[in-house]
């Protein structure tokens, strides 16, 4: 998904949940910081690198692909882009080493997405807006894992845009993909950018759904393809449906983590609160254009009546960078920074519990003590805080 | 990483180290050797193609191809592994050719990731050192001894990056 979805979108679905505008514009700030809070960001503000949420193309073009590099690829893009629907699920006649990586494949609705929600509650807007950009993104990046896997991710030329006619038919256009970052995507003629194939299993290019281009982050985008993993069965990804699941299952999130609702449970979406707005929201998402802040934005202030301030990363900055050791923890980006260690450090948990190790290892605190990275002391030193 | 594969790692490592010295030390003698581990080194990426076919890539659309590199590789380390008793000159023009087209891939490499505003210089230097060796290898074609030697010292580096790579950081702590 876009800053079109995750900023204009959530801030909406936000105030549809009952928070006021500057909470629904904070909430929407930091689940679109998702995708900018690097570790070049964090070294600008003097932040822990173990809270990067996402990497830059600058980045991941220079990262290590050997066991410790791909550990540490895996713990951010899995963990926050694209959560694993089933750690436990059943394959048959692979190995391990497969089968790890085949439960490592996103989508919506999975345990983990319940345990990413119920951790963000009672933890701050800023645990939120994280919460709602990994919600957001089950949808979006379903079909994909977010570690490099030829074998998971990869995609053949069998790419086809099932596109709505005026007519009310459904025409099916072959979809090309070229290979220069720089090209922007030609939605007229179906020409797309995407990564390029590398045979190597770790390679780079073949983490999440870079073989399949931005296909998956465009609302209007419905398309036929033939993932790696499925066995040759051709796969329909009907976005617009998706991105209103999305969207309606975020309202229904951000009620529980508001208060008004007592549980989260999977497979379930607030149509009702958003039924009056229906059509909107569909329109808007079927709008062929790779970026929708505007239709977004608009609907948005059209629901509070207030204007929605653009983002700008640099926003908290300041804050941060003049708040002492003490004080980091209380301000934006302090909390942010929390809120990613504590999302990082669960998922890692919960994978290495079963039996995966490919997000690294997960060390159990009250058996062995304080062991590995240094920057989750901060999550000790918080929880200990709280005891007091 | 776990201590097995750091272990393992460093092992190989050491290992191939050890085979640059001999081969410095045997220099001219030391084709065979060469030819040897060149031959193995092929024959063994073909069985673990093989490897990665049988127990990851089967399971893959398109993964058929991972059975035909396999099998191309053996069949190319086979090859090499015969090229023990032809002169010294065309082994050493073998294996600067491959050298060459090593340098190739990586400049390319290179260039891509450049294009992708990454970290290219290293590859970059990789690739041209590459061409560099193959063109003095070329260059003293009438001196073994001294094409062996920059060959071991190729060798040599590559290990010790690996070694250093064996000792990164690898825990996580999770608190819940």
């Amino acid at each position: 998904m876009n800053g079109d979805f995750h900023y204009y979108a959530t801030y909406s679905a936000a105030y549809l949940a009952g928070y006021t505008h500057e909470e629904s514009e904070h909430i929407a700030y930091c689940a679109n910081l998702v995708d900018l809070c690097t570790r070049t960001f964090l070294r600008h503000i003097n932040g822990p690198l173990s809270a990067a949420t996402s990497q830059l193309q600058s980045e991941l073009a220079g990262a290590r692909t050997d066991i410790i590099g791909l550990q540490d690829i895996t713990r951010i893009w899995a963990s926050f882009h694209f959560l694993p629907k089933d750690l436990y699920s059943k394959v048959e006649h692979v190995s391990k080493h497969y089968r790890d990586k085949y439960h490592l494949i996103c989508g919506p609705n999975g345990d983990l997405l319940v345990d990413t929600v119920e951790l963000a509650k009672g933890k701050g807007l800023e645990a939120i807006g994280l919460a709602m950009h990994v919600l957001a993104d089950t949808w979006a990046h379903a079909n994909f894992a977010g570690t490099p896997s030829l074998v998971i991710n990869n995609t053949d030329y069998n790419f086809f845009e099932l596109r709505e006619m005026e007519d009310g038919s459904t025409k099916r256009i072959p979809i090309s993909f070229g290979h220069n970052p720089v090209t922007k995507d030609d939605l007229d003629k179906g020409a797309y950018t995407g990564s390029l194939y590398q045979s190597s299993e770790r390679s780079i290019m073949n983490l999440g759904h870079g073989r399949a281009g931005h296909l998956p982050d465009y609302g209007f985008m419905k398309y036929e393809y033939v993932p790696a993993w499925a066995n040759y069965k051709p796969i329909i990804k009907d976005n617009p449906s998706d991105y209103f699941h999305a969207f309606s299952q975020m309202v229904y999130a951000l009620q529980y983590l508001r208060g008004t609702i007592d549980t989260f449970e999977k497979d379930t979406y607030d149509t009702e609160r958003i039924a009056q707005y229906e059509e909107k929201i569909k329109q808007i998402i079927r709008t062929r254009k790779t970026n929708c802040s505007e239709e977004w934005k608009q609907f948005g202030e059209s629901l509070s009546g207030q204007t929605i301030a653009p983002f700008t990363l640099e926003t908290y900055e300041e804050e941060y960078l003049n708040a002492t050791q003490e004080e980091k923890n209380n301000t934006v980006l302090g909390r942010f920074i929390l809120a990613a260690l504590a999302q990082k450090s669960m998922v890692t948990n919960r994978v290495f519990a079963s039996n995966n190790y490919l997000m690294g290892f997960s060390v159990d605190f009250k058996r062995y003590g304080f062991r590995g990275l240094k920057d989750f002391r901060a999550l000790l030193n918080q929880k200990e805080d709280r005891n007091l | 990483m776990t201590f097995w594969q750091r272990f393992m790692r460093i092992l190989g490592s050491l290992l191939v180290i050890l085979v640059a010295l001999v081969l410095m030390s045997g220099a001219g003698e030391a084709y065979p050797i060469i030819i040897l581990v060149y031959g193995f080194s092929l024959f063994f990426s073909g069985i673990s193609r093989l490897f990665f076919f049988f127990t990851m890539s089967k399971n893959m659309v398109g993964g058929k191809l991972d059975l035909y590199r396999g099998v191309f590789l053996i069949d190319i380390g086979v090859f090499t592994l015969s090229l023990h008793s032809i002169p010294h000159l065309y082994v050493l023009l073998y294996l600067t050719g491959m050298l060459g087209f090593y340098g190739i891939v990586e400049i390319l490499g290179a260039l891509d990731s450049r294009r992708l505003q990454g970290h290219w210089m290293m590859q970059m230097a990789r690739g041209i050192g590459s061409i560099l060796i193959m063109f003095l290898c070329l260059f003293f074609l009438n001196s073994p001894d001294t094409a062996v030697i920059i060959y071991a010292l190729g060798l040599i580096y590559t290990s010790i990056l690996r070694i250093i790579s064996a000792f990164r950081n690898t825990n996580i702590i999770a608190i819940q």
